[in-house]
């Protein structure tokens, strides 16, 4: 597996941009070259086509060559704005006919072809043209060396020009590549961010198949998740009627036993009491077991989140609950809150929590004697954008190092009592599942509180 | 406490109840320790001989076990609820999902108990549910020194009669068919109050007040606070 992950939208981008750049620098490149080849080439042509007009101008007097060449003429012939144009023509003896003494250091090459070469006259840079040429004269030949030269401004301008325009046009192609890239990965990539948005939009807890128009390529990822979203759902279903089956199996028979001890003995018989806790305790551990897998956040179905009025569902819920408190010896308060209050919950988790927070009150808030310490208060308030379920008891509290750990699985603050130890952290699995949170406190006693977010649209899950 | 109130009970009325259960263990649990608190019991261990018993007698209350063989309880809620609407229906089933329990809420049961129960329960929420029937109207009902007299509604303490006004034995009449359970402030208003009559729940207060001070010891009306009241025969 890869360790780092990359945005394929720079993949995209890179793969399409870094080939043409260095395709578009080679083919700058190989346009500077033939631009500059082709200057040089005009330049030299008309250089040559100087050194021509000079060549029409040698005749032989008295078997020796001359030249009949006004210097005016050479301005004319080059007829350029800038930069200077030398020019020399020697016999075969190297006497200078016409034209620059010393200008070419270079010996002249022999034969009849030009030679074009760059060359320095005076601490100028030049570029240069020399061939020989024979002139037949009464039957003899008399040979002579031409050299026209000439400074390079006009070509380093010309190149100049040629090179900002190529810049430009380059420029010009390179953004428009990127932006035409950058608009075709966007455009291209459009479904898959849309199934990204859709997938982000949707609640981690709804499991009904994606109903996306996918193009071609997308089609089988989507088809893909849907196939996962179905298993998912199955496995949920499947985790549902194991669940229901254990506790439909087991309840009879647990049922069957506690009958029979109910009519085999005495109520006072201290065996029919030992059985019974027995049989409460293992029914207990049973349902808090099946509570503890049906809560967990992979397997729970959330089809049964509702929207449940909380004042109508505490004050059914208190008048059950009031009897339990009684029965041990507690008082017991609710305190409503004024407002009408909705959350998206499902009710039988909702109520399984709150029985796992007040059967530990009724467990922990005891004196030193097990007497019952005063009242068990539940209440709904309301702070801002939350919403505060607190179950509030009036014993002892914990110690805080204790607090820290009452949510771990299998945790008991006394080890003594009975219980799972399962209890709070049931309390957290459903509050985790209801996107709550959970506060407990040391108040006068201890306080766990169910901060719900408070949302009027949350209808919809 | 509830055992010794359904042996009064027991005295004045005879039931006859139908029990429905497929584990023998459990029906002749239950048979024998509603037949020892009084009530005359039927039970068939199926659905087919259950509806053809409910077809030939009239039964005070049924108490079914939903998953039975060959008819489902369901089923046999919706038939019973076809022929008499008004039969007290108390389901002991060990299907304990809520979805489950609405149903058969919903289908017309009265009450669900979940297994495994004690027997004491199933006791408790028969006599409940008897008291709240209608079938129990033209009887006494007793709680300690106290007599209540549900067809004349007069309401006796000891030898004399306990003067109340028509609120007050309305809302007497109310939680002492609940005894034992708690009622909503709410639900007692509605309980006094017709349509076109307006009541602060807060006036409940004075009249339970009232009730207090006219009963005395005889019965005890706990104030859950928050909630309503829950009558009982002695402060817990």
């Amino acid at each position: 597996m890869r360790s780092k992950t990359t945005s394929l939208k720079q993949n995209l981008i890179v793969w399409v941009i870094a080939p043409l750049s260095i395709f578009t620098l080679l083919l700058s490149l190989f346009l500077y070259f033939y631009l500059q080849n082709k200057v040089n080439d005009f330049f030299n042509k008309r250089l040559y086509a100087i050194a021509q007009s000079i060549e029409q101008s040698i005749g032989v007097k008295d078997e020796k060559l001359f030249v009949d060449f006004p210097s005016f003429s050479i301005d004319f012939l080059s007829s350029q704005d800038k930069g200077v144009v030398y020019y020399a023509v020697q016999d075969a003896h190297g006497v200078v006919l016409i034209g620059y003494k010393n200008l070419f250091k270079k010996p002249i090459p022999k034969a009849h072809n030009k030679v074009f070469y760059d060359t320095v006259y005076d601490g100028i840079a030049l570029k240069a043209v020399s061939y020989k040429t024979s002139i037949t004269s009464v039957g003899k030949v008399y040979n002579a060396y031409i050299t026209v030269a000439e400074s390079m401004e006009e070509r380093d301008v010309n190149i100049k020009d040629m090179l900002s325009i190529l810049i430009g046009i380059l420029i010009f192609v390179a953004l428009f590549i990127i932006a035409v890239t950058f608009v075709a990965v966007k455009r291209g990539l459009l479904p898959l961010h849309s199934l990204n948005a859709m997938i982000q939009k949707r609640d981690s807890r709804d499991l009904e198949p994606l109903r996306f128009d996918a193009p071609k390529e997308l089609e089988e990822i989507v088809d893909s998740i849907n196939v996962l979203l179905h298993r998912s759902r199955d496995t949920i279903e499947y985790m549902e009627h194991f669940n229901a089956d254990v506790s439909h199996q087991l309840r009879t028979p647990i049922a069957e036993l506690k009958v029979k001890l109910e009519l085999l003995y005495d109520k006072n018989n201290e065996d029919y009491i030992a059985l019974t806790k027995l049989l409460d305790n293992m029914t207990h551990i049973m349902e808090q077991l099946l509570l503890y897998a049906k809560t967990n956040a992979n397997t729970i179905n959330f089809k049964h989140f509702t929207m449940v009025n909380l004042n109508k569902f505490c004050k059914n819920y208190s008048k059950k609950t009031a009897l339990r408190a009684y029965k041990k010896g507690f008082d017991y308060i609710f305190q409503d809150s004024d407002e009408t209050i909705e959350i998206n919950s499902d009710p039988i988790l909702l109520e399984s929590m709150l029985d796992n927070i007040i059967n530990n009150a009724l467990c922990y808030a005891v004196d030193d004697n097990k007497n019952p310490m005063g009242a068990i208060t539940l209440s709904i308030q309301r702070h801002e954008q939350a919403i505060w379920l607190c179950v509030k008891d009036e014993g002892k509290g914990i110690d805080e190092q204790s607090i820290h750990h009452i949510f771990d699985r299998y945790y008991r603050v006394d080890s003594k009592k009975e219980g799972t130890g399962l209890g709070l952290n049931i309390v957290r699995q459903i509050a985790i599942l209801h996107k709550a949170e959970v506060l407990v406190r040391n108040e006068n006693g201890l306080k766990v509180a169910i901060i719900f977010e408070h949302q009027k649209d949350n209808h919809t899950i | 406490m509830l055992i010794a109130l359904a042996y009064k009970y027991a005295k004045i009325l005879v039931m006859d109840i139908l029990l429905l259960e497929d584990n023998e263990t459990l029906a002749n649990g239950i048979y024998q320790k509603l037949k020892g608190v009084g009530f005359i019991i039927d039970f068939f261990l199926n659905g087919e001989d259950g509806l053809y018993a409910l077809e030939s007698k009239m039964y005070d209350l049924l108490i079914l076990d939903l998953g039975l063989p060959g008819i489902d309880g369901i089923d046999i809620i919706k038939k019973v609820r076809e022929w008499q609407n008004n039969l007290p229906i108390l389901v002991i089933s060990a299907r304990d999902r809520l979805d489950q329990r609405i149903l058969g809420l919903d289908t017309g049961a009265d009450d669900y108990l979940c297994k495994p129960f004690e027997l004491d329960e199933v006791v408790a929420r028969t006599q409940a549910l008897l008291r709240r029937s209608k079938r129990h109207l033209s009887y006494t009902l007793t709680c300690n020194d106290l007599n209540y007299d549900t067809k004349n509604r007069v309401l006796r303490k000891g030898n004399s009669f306990v003067d109340l006004n028509k609120r007050e034995l309305t809302i007497f009449e109310h939680l002492i068919l609940n005894l034992n359970a708690i009622v909503s402030k709410e639900d007692i208003v509605e309980h006094i109050t017709s349509l076109d009559d307006d009541l602060n729940p807060t006036a409940v207060e004075t009249y339970i007040s009232r009730l207090r001070k006219k009963l005395g010891s005889s019965i005890y009306i706990k104030n859950v606070r928050g909630v309503g009241y829950m009558m009982a025969e002695h402060e817990e």
